[in-house]
């Protein structure tokens, strides 16, 4: 041994680290990826690396930045040169990792019970394919799919002969073929809430689960901050039930369920009054009469007359219908918020018809494949990540087509439910791990890298069609051999040049078929069809790689206006509401949308904005339904169709009318991982399948249920404690038009009704404020500021932060003992009633009090205020004695009241710089320090303090939030945003009055209502004035 | 007791020190019992972390911190009635001194377990004494609990030599009637006690002055205990009138635990001659007393609260007895305010049946109280958004169970090896012998 010399020592270790990297996984290539801002010349233990992908949790296609430590990745935010979603990502996006190190997704291809490998896959389906050709016998169904994927799939299936039908359980059928009937373009407008002084929403849960959210929650965040663009945007819902996204509406027209479309008659009827119409709508108004459409819907006609008047005066955006509304005549709800729109001249301003989301089939071309099926007219149905059976209703016999089909190919990670025992499951594994892009915006094109090496055996679907193709021997994709011209074409780069002619095990890639890969295929068509567009002087692989860098290709050139289609559909003769006892309103679950997330136990864990409910089902009831039926929110009720029954937990929910339950989808799955199945309920049972005439969409409004009282107690714990405030001043509100007046006028004077602290003259006067002196902060004074007007509830930044902070999920059973880990807690408080719902969001972390009350009495100095103005927990020395946790008035610090550990799947996504906590001490939000750590020592090194922009969207919360209404920063600065936050007339710092001096402000929520004399507290100037009313104004309340 | 001779007075105190019982065996049985369930519940709750009870934020405290300040408040009787009633010279402490001394011993060490099992992890719950270390880490001199840690341990340990000090001369006793290895065992325990003048002299001198250290420690253990939660800023708990409010609670619950206990000891051992319906009548005097003091408090809480203009503080003290916890303000107000109001009736506070029941309602009252403040108000906190309910769980329930246990198993070794009657002062008390047939 002595012999071995230091170089000797280094070219063993080098050579036997290079061979275990290699011997990881043969059958994998090891693909460069490019490293986005930080470009290190080696990946250093311990420094992160960021590469830019995409997210696929929908077809927003939202852009992404991966952390990657030490060769897997640990976070996901969004990508801020993406013009959708900037730095924000929604739930799903936030908690993508949990479906990369999902511990029960499949790792291998399987058909029925039994393990098969890639090889007998695709040499059994390849000859299956091959056999079937040519004859309309290959088909496709699968969710919605944009760029290059959508090519090769239409290549693939359509060289097989055969035909693809694209759709999703809860998509935008009924609003792509009304685009299509009003303006012959193809699939849905793009939302661009920015500029919009007045929203209109029949049912679109816009903010939430629908089409864009993140997208719409940027401009929900620029429409509704008085500071941009000197309006503040009014949002009007015209819905039967108050959503997530209606909750923040200022005006809540309750619809009759199955009557909004007349609603939309009638405003589209006002509007058309009011300015120049072209012949086709004239036509297709001339049958409609906006009173008895108005009475109809059950709105005011005279509210729909000033709502006409707004809409025409500035610009605005109507959203058409979500599910709630998806009924019989969804097409036309679409069509006449379209045209409500174009009279509006929102079109090519805040309402772009430029998305691309593919190919958009309709639940009646679905039918249509799935009578073939019965038929037996399909050999080969390939299924792309649905779950059909579980995602349509009983009589839609979902399961029995599927049985009739000869060879059944489903990709997906876990295996949905209901399949017949004959068919493939192939696992694609997540974005992450496989290449694509995607577009789903006109000009938008998002490139999506392989960020982490395949976790387990999997084959993304654009691979394994290559495979399929060549194996069946399916005329060759015009794109591939496209790509291997790119790659000749294209100069030899030094490190760029293998992102285009990637080597295969170590062999230079040759023109044969062994080295098709999808990564080339994408790499094909952005040589053969953006770079030519893209005008860009550098050659391909520069340009190329400079588009990964920053996560694709983004110009967004605006589509023209499109005309008007000289006929437009007739108006539905007859429209009636939803009969029968009570309608059944069905609506995406806000975190869980469709099912997709239901395998994701940290989107179980959070719970819904409004109900507070999580980890499985609830019936939501008005209180007038509720009362009648004698049961509270700790009861449950059966729901009772001609499908089925439910017996479920109950929601009272002041934001619903009194004919109408409302049930979430989402949970109730029969298969899927140990976090979906069993869990909840489906209420898909409940439903009978129907269409709408227009589009053939699926409708999802139109069953009428039977409620009754349950036997058994609510199964669900409400997380949200109170209903609202009960008068006291948490989430304070200020009055639109008052804002906007102080604008420009260098006021200061406080707009939100808060308690304050009663000051003795004298002590002002000698200079006196405080018994204790302020703490000492050099540099930084780390703060936040939450513009409450901001928060939609979407709950984005509770999960990043779970995901940044190795925050433990603590599972249904101790969340039902009313345990809950989560850093921030979302206060939901409805404070309004009826037309105005006035639903406000808060969220409320750790304060980082300057005189924190919860230092003080800590018997051990476990926390206490750092020089950075952090109130720091160290987790070492608490003993556990949770004084700290009574003491703070914001209820923000959580107990670890037992070791929780992570199944060891997820271990991977742990955050390493931030440690796990151990049974018996508390923690709580840290103002996510390690990130501050970072940034300090990376500026101190350079003798800097942090800059505003960096400081700005530092932590994890203030990054995820799509509305911008959390922003960090640092109070010494007095021009970082957060200073001049500090500064703004709807500034307030949270129970203010116990002088805790916190860390965090907020800015009030605003509204258009009056403001005053709702609460108590406000006025107390003075100590001595304030006796009088004291007991009744608190007490009434009661 | 004209009519016992000084022989009768210490053979019958003596008594149950000699022939364990059937019942005395039946008592221990059930107190070791209930131990064990405590003991087994600690157990589940050490290996699995605090999630065993039932707590769940932000309600932090709950029946652990409700059983250890109402241990710490039974203790308080003990001190009251043989340090603060010796100097004041009152003649009815005589008989029920030393089984509220034993008591207040007890309940202290009872009282002590629950900071520490409480703790999310016990086993560093030494870091909370001044101990130096190579850390050179302190604990946090401004908290009220590291005040508790000084608070009640130096109480114990005046409690405990206080209570030792009366003990030296019938310990004495126990040597001279008892025989070998026992007599040595109190004769060292004893301190070689004599009985001569100047013993007494000493004895007397030292006793007077322990009473006189003791006093004040009556008032400030308690009142230490209610800043745990009047230096908190959270409503229903920050008050000025908790230091007074606790102490007047202290004695209220003390008292009635003493009647609790004496009440069966003077039927068990026969003692009728020692404990009998004086004693217990000026206990009940006693407890009417702080009994109404606390009612004062209670109502003086609301009307405050309300007068404050503060809707926290008003939010709480409406929530009381109107919210979830309705039950238990009730349960708290029946049995501290209404019930006890039966002894301004002299027939109840003579009678040993209502005697003995309303004591332990008043225990069973006192134990809601703290519950009440200590529960209801960090259910329902500042911010609505985080109200909750909570309820105690099988965990909890078991080891409050378990602490009678500990305190019942103590008690009864006590009076199984201590002569839970001060001899020495009964017979102090008597007219001495041969007096009367010096005066006939």
């Amino acid at each position: 041994m002595a012999s071995i010399n230091r170089r000797d020592f280094f070219k063993t270790v080098g050579v036997s680290g290079a061979a275990s990297l290699v011997a990881c996984d043969p059958k994998v290539p090891v693909e460069n990826v490019l490293p986005y801002v930080v470009q290190p010349d080696e990946i250093l233990p311990g420094v992160p690396t960021y590469y830019a992908t995409a997210c696929d949790g929908c077809a927003a296609s939202c852009g992404v930045i991966a952390k990657n430590r030490e060769g897997r990745i640990v976070n996901l935010q969004g990508n801020p040169d993406t013009p959708l979603n900037g730095d924000a990502l929604c739930v799903r996006g936030l908690a993508g990792l949990e479906d990369l190190y999902d511990a029960d997704r499949l790792r291998h291809p399987v058909q029925g019970h039994e393990a098969r490998t890639w090889d007998e896959a695709i040499a059994a389906l390849g000859g299956k394919v091959a056999a079937s050709q040519g004859s309309d016998r290959v088909r496709w169904l699968g969710r919605y799919r944009t760029g290059s994927l959508a090519r090769l799939i239409s290549d693939f299936v359509g060289g097989a002969g055969g035909r693809t039908t694209h759709w999703e359980p809860l998509g935008y059928e009924a609003l792509a073929a009304a685009s299509a009937a009003a303006f012959g373009t193809v699939g849905a407008p793009r939302y661009v809430l920015d500029e919009a002084h007045t929203i209109v929403s029949f049912g679109a849960d816009f903010l939430h689960t629908w089409l864009a959210p993140v997208d719409h929650g940027r401009g929900w965040g620029v429409a509704r901050d008085p500071a941009q663009g000197g309006f503040v945007a009014e949002f009007v819902a015209i819905e039967p039930r108050v959503s997530n996204t209606s909750a923040r509406a200022d005006t809540w027209w309750a619809t009759r369920p199955g009557a909004e479309v007349q609603a939309a008659f009638a405003l589209l009827k006002l509007v058309s009054d009011r300015v120049k119409t072209p012949a086709p709508v004239e036509a297709y108004l001339a049958t409609i009469n906006a009173r008895d459409a108005a009475d109809a819907a059950g709105v005011s006609l005279e509210d729909l007359e000033k709502l006409a008047g707004r809409l025409v005066a500035q610009p605005s955006v109507v959203f058409p219908g979500g599910v709630t509304t998806a009924g019989a005549h969804s097409g036309h709800l679409a069509l006449a918020t379209l045209l409500i729109n174009a009279l509006a001249g929102n079109l090519g301003r805040t309402v772009r018809l430029d998305t691309r989301l593919g190919q958009v089939d309709a639940w009646s071309d679905v039918e249509a494949l799935l009578q073939d099926c019965r038929d037996g007219k399909v050999n080969v149905l390939f299924i792309d990540d649905l779950d059909p059976v579980f995602s349509l209703p009983a009589d839609a016999d979902v399961a029995g087509a599927l049985a009739k089909v000869r060879t059944l190919v489903v990709f997906a990670n876990s295996a949905p439910e209901g399949l017949p025992d004959h068919a493939w499951v192939l696992p694609p594994g997540t974005a992450y791990e496989t290449w694509g892009d995607a577009e789903p915006v006109v000009g938008v094109h998002v490139l999506s890298q392989a960020v982490n090496l395949p976790v387990h055996d999997t084959l993304g679907v654009g691979d394994a069609l290559l495979e399929l193709a060549r194996k069946a021997g399916l005329k060759e994709p015009v794109a591939v051999t496209d790509a291997e011209e790119a790659a000749e074409e294209a100069p030899e780069g030094e490190e760029v040049a293998e992102v285009a002619t990637p080597t295969v095990a170590g062999k230079e890639a040759h023109h044969d078929f062994e080295a098709w890969d999808f990564q080339r295929y994408v790499a094909g068509r952005w040589y053969r069809e953006l770079y030519p567009q893209s005008g860009s002087s550098a050659d391909f692989k520069t340009w190329w790689a400079d588009c990964l860098q920053r996560g694709g290709w983004f110009v967004g050139p605006m589509a023209p206006v499109p005309a008007l289609q000289a006929t437009l559909p007739e108006p539905p003769a007859a429209i009636e509401a939803v009969g029968g006892d009570k309608a059944l309103l069905l609506f995406p679950h806000a975190m869980l949308f469709d099912g997709r997330g239901a395998n994701k136990p940290l989107l179980q864990e959070v719970p819904d904005p409004l109900s507070g409910y999580a980890w499985g089902t609830w019936a939501e009831l008005s209180p007038g339904h509720a009362a009648s039926l004698g049961v509270t929110s700790d009861d449950s009720v059966t729901v009772t169709t001609a499908a089925g029954t439910l017996e479920l937990g109950v929601r009272i929910s002041k934001g619903m009318r009194d004919d109408t339950v409302a049930i979430p989808i989402g949970n109730g799955h029969e298969a899927g991982n140990r976090y979906a199945r069993g869990r909840g309920a489906n209420p898909v049972g409940l439903i009978a399948k129907g269409r709408d005439e227009l589009s053939g969409a699926f409708a999802w409004l139109g069953t009428s249920a039977g409620v009754r009282r349950g036997t058994q107690p609510n199964p669900l714990y409400d997380l949200k404690g109170s209903e609202d405030m009960d008068g006291r001043p948490v989430a304070l509100v200020a009055n639109v038009a008052e804002v906007l007046k102080t604008k420009g006028h260098g006021e200061r004077a406080s707009l939100v009704e808060n308690l304050s602290i009663p000051e003795d003259p004298r002590l002002v006067a000698a200079g006196i404020h405080d018994m204790y002196p302020e703490p000492e902060h050099p540099t930084y004074r780390f703060a936040m500021s939450i513009d409450l007007d901001g928060c939609i509830g979407c709950g984005a930044c509770e999960v990043a932060c779970y995901t940044e902070n190795n925050v433990p999920v603590v599972g249904p059973k101790q969340q039902n003992r009313g345990r809950h880990m989560g850093w921030i807690r979302l206060d939901r408080f409805w404070e309004g009633e009826g037309e105005h719902p006035d639903v406000r969001f808060a969220p409320v972390m750790c304060q980082h009090c300057s005189h924190a009350p919860c230092e003080g009495v800590c018997p051990v100095l476990a926390t206490y205020h750092n020089l950075d103005g952090l109130n720091a927990m160290i987790y070492n020395r608490c003993v556990g004695t949770r004084y700290c946790s009574n003491n703070c008035p914001y209820s923000a610090r959580r107990f670890n009241y037992h070791s929780f550990r992570w199944p060891e799947a997820y271990e991977p996504m742990l955050n390493p710089d931030v440690s796990t906590r151990e049974m018996g001490v508390m923690e709580k939000c840290s103002f996510c320090v390690q990130r501050l750590r970072y940034a300090k020592s990376e500026y101190r090194s350079q003798g800097e303090t942090i800059p505003a922009s960096e400081l700005h969207h530092i932590t994890a919360c203030a990054q995820a939030c799509p509305t911008n209404a959390i922003t960090f920063g640092n109070l010494k600065d007095s021009h970082s945003p957060v200073a001049e936050a500090w500064q703004d007339p709807r500034s307030y710092t949270l129970f203010g009055e116990l002088n805790a001096k916190p860390g965090v402000n907020y800015l009030g929520k605003l509204t258009f209502q009056e403001v005053g004399g709702a609460h108590h507290g406000g006025g107390h100037a003075s100590s001595d004035e304030s006796h009088g009313d004291g007991g009744e104004s608190a007490g009434a309340h009661h | 007791m004209s009519s016992l001779s000084y022989a009768a007075v210490t053979r019958e105190v003596l008594r149950p020190m000699f022939k364990p019982t059937v019942l005395w065996f039946a008592a221990l049985g059930v107190a070791l019992s209930a131990l064990t369930l405590g003991g087994y519940a600690w157990y589940t709750q050490l290996s699995e972390g605090l999630g065993a009870a039932g707590y769940h934020s932000p309600v932090m405290w709950g029946v652990y911190i409700t059983t250890f300040v109402f241990w710490i408040g039974i203790g308080h009787a003990g001190t009251l009635i043989s340090a603060i009633l010796f100097l004041l010279r009152a003649p009815w402490r005589t008989g029920v001194y030393r089984a509220s001394e034993a008591m207040t011993v007890f309940a202290v060490m009872t009282a002590g377990l629950f900071p520490i099992l409480h703790a999310g992890r016990c086993w560093y719950a030494y870091w909370l004494f001044p101990y130096p270390n190579q850390r050179e880490l302190w604990p946090n001199f401004k908290s009220p609990l590291v005040w508790d840690v000084f608070a009640i341990s130096t109480y114990f340990t005046i409690s405990l030599v206080f209570f030792y000090i009366g003990l030296i001369p019938d310990m004495a006793s126990v040597r001279d009637s008892s025989r070998g290895f026992i007599k040595k065992v109190y004769n060292l325990l004893c301190l070689g006690w004599r009985g001569t003048d100047n013993q007494w002299h000493h004895y007397l001198a030292a006793y007077g002055f322990f009473a006189a250290l003791a006093t004040p420690l009556v008032l400030s253990v308690h009142s230490v205990v209610s800043w745990d939660f009047a230096m908190a800023d959270t409503a229903g708990w920050h008050s000025t009138i908790f230091p007074p409010y606790f102490v007047a609670g202290a004695i209220f619950s003390g008292c009635a635990m003493v009647l609790t206990l004496l009440i069966p000891m003077r039927y068990l051992f026969d003692w009728k001659e020692y404990l009998n319906l004086w004693h217990f009548e000026r206990l009940a005097q006693m407890c009417l007393l702080t009994g109404n003091i606390l009612a004062y408090a209670y109502l003086i809480e609301l009307f405050v609260a309300w007068y404050s203009d503060n809707p926290y503080e008003w939010g709480i003290f409406y929530y009381r007895p109107t919210g979830d916890y309705w039950w238990v303000y009730w349960m708290m107000f029946t049995c501290n305010c209404i019930i006890p109001q039966l002894w301004w009736f002299k027939r109840f506070r003579t009678n040993i049946v209502t005697l003995f029941a309303i004591s332990i309602v008043i225990n069973i009252g006192m134990w809601f109280e703290r519950f009440n403040i200590i529960a209801s108000s960090l259910a329902h906190m500042f911010d609505p958004g985080a109200w909750v309910y909570y309820l105690p769980n099988h965990i909890e329930i078991s080891i409050l169970i378990g602490s009678f246990g500990f305190f019942f198993t103590w008690f009864l070794l006590f009076v199984k090896v201590m002569p839970s009657v001060a001899i020495a002062e009964i017979k102090e008390a008597m007219i001495p012998p041969m007096k009367d047939q010096e005066a006939a």
